[in-house]
């Protein structure tokens, strides 16, 4: 039960690292996971977010990730904040202490990079029925070639292949310079990071790393972006967020294993 | 043992799905968190996010049974 000082938890679940010096003046009157609450743990400058767990392993479905959210989304209109992946299950609150001893300073650097920052997110959908088609008339090399493809009939599955190629490059070389526009223009609002598009209709996305008080001047700077990409670029703003694609600590612990098993 | 997960814990998930993901389970949690992170960014709709959480969920089940 939450907060049930007799209950025994087996586990301490961790949602962020924050400063210890936000702790005092903090509100935490979200639930946490399996409506456990959510309480700071200071160590040193630093202080964990966790509340107890009742499983060493947390299942990452809907009703789970969605708590995990709500309480960095509680924490982000608060303080500075490193998020810390979903389902993080650490042995006790001696584990977690000793996390934060044993990665202080880098932790410390982490928080001072984002201090006063938040994630923003820049999505950019090409927004044309037939993406193909679409690129065949925006781009002679590929009309060139898909019409040498047809030209005798019915084309080899060599052929097809080839063509199908071509596509892909060319929508890797128009993803790749709208990305390179939209990063040229924001990054004199904040670090950007450009994410790979998920898909064909994606032609970019990016996040930005925006000080608070410059997020006017993030919005200026899409409405400026807009007219300088393609014109069936419907661009989609989202934020603020935590800052997760900000967040780059490369803690390796003792008795893990490199595996080989990478997407 | 829990601390043998701390590895991953700070990196953003997006990455975490791409870069060197050490295990089958790492992969399939990193990929749930992205799917959640599109459902709210508004990104994917409701059914888009139900629709791939329970084959998800099933190869998370089916890789603890191998490893078992």
């Amino acid at each position: 039960m939450a907060g049930d000082e007799n209950s025994n938890p087996k586990g301490t679940y961790l949602y962020s690292v924050i400063p210890a010096e936000a702790v005092d003046k903090l509100k935490l009157d979200v639930e946490g996971i399996d409506g456990a609450e959510v309480r700071p743990l200071v160590c040193g400058p630093l202080a964990a977010i966790v509340s107890d767990a009742e499983k060493t392993e947390l299942r990452p479905e809907r009703k789970n990730l969605s708590a995990h959210s709500a309480v960095l989304r509680a924490l982000m209109d608060q303080t500075s904040l490193l998020p810390v992946a979903f389902g993080v299950v650490a042995g006790s609150e001696r584990e977690v202490r000793e996390l934060l001893a044993d990665h202080e300073s880098e932790m410390v650097e982490q928080l001072d990079g984002v201090k006063g920052r938040v994630e923003m997110g820049l999505r950019g959908l090409l927004r044309v029925p037939d993406t193909f088609r679409y690129f065949v008339e925006k781009f002679p090399d590929l009309e060139k070639m898909r019409d040498e493809t047809f030209s005798g009939g019915n084309p080899s599955r060599e052929q097809m292949i080839e063509l199908g190629q071509a596509f892909s490059e060319t929508l890797e070389q128009f993803q790749n310079e709208s990305a390179d526009e939209a990063e040229g223009r924001l990054q004199a609002v904040g670090k950007v990071r450009v994410n790979d598009p998920r898909s064909e209709e994606e032609a970019l996305n990016l996040a930005v790393l925006v000080p608070r008080e410059a997020l006017d001047e993030f919005t200026r700077a899409v409405e400026e972006l807009a007219p300088n990409l393609d014109e069936n670029i419907e661009l989609q703003v989202t934020g603020p967020w935590p800052p997760y694609n900000f967040v780059d600590l490369r803690i390796h612990a003792a008795g893990e294993e490199e595996g080989e098993e990478a997407r | 043992m829990t601390l043998g997960m701390v590895m991953w814990i700070f990196r953003a998930v997006h990455r975490a799905a791409k870069e060197e993901l050490e295990n089958e389970q790492r992969n399939v949690r990193a990929e749930l968190s992205d799917l959640y992170r599109q459902l709210e960014r508004g990104e994917i709709t409701e059914e888009q996010f139900d629709e791939k959480e329970g084959p998800l969920l099933d190869r998370l089940e089916s890789s603890k049974g191998e490893q078992a």
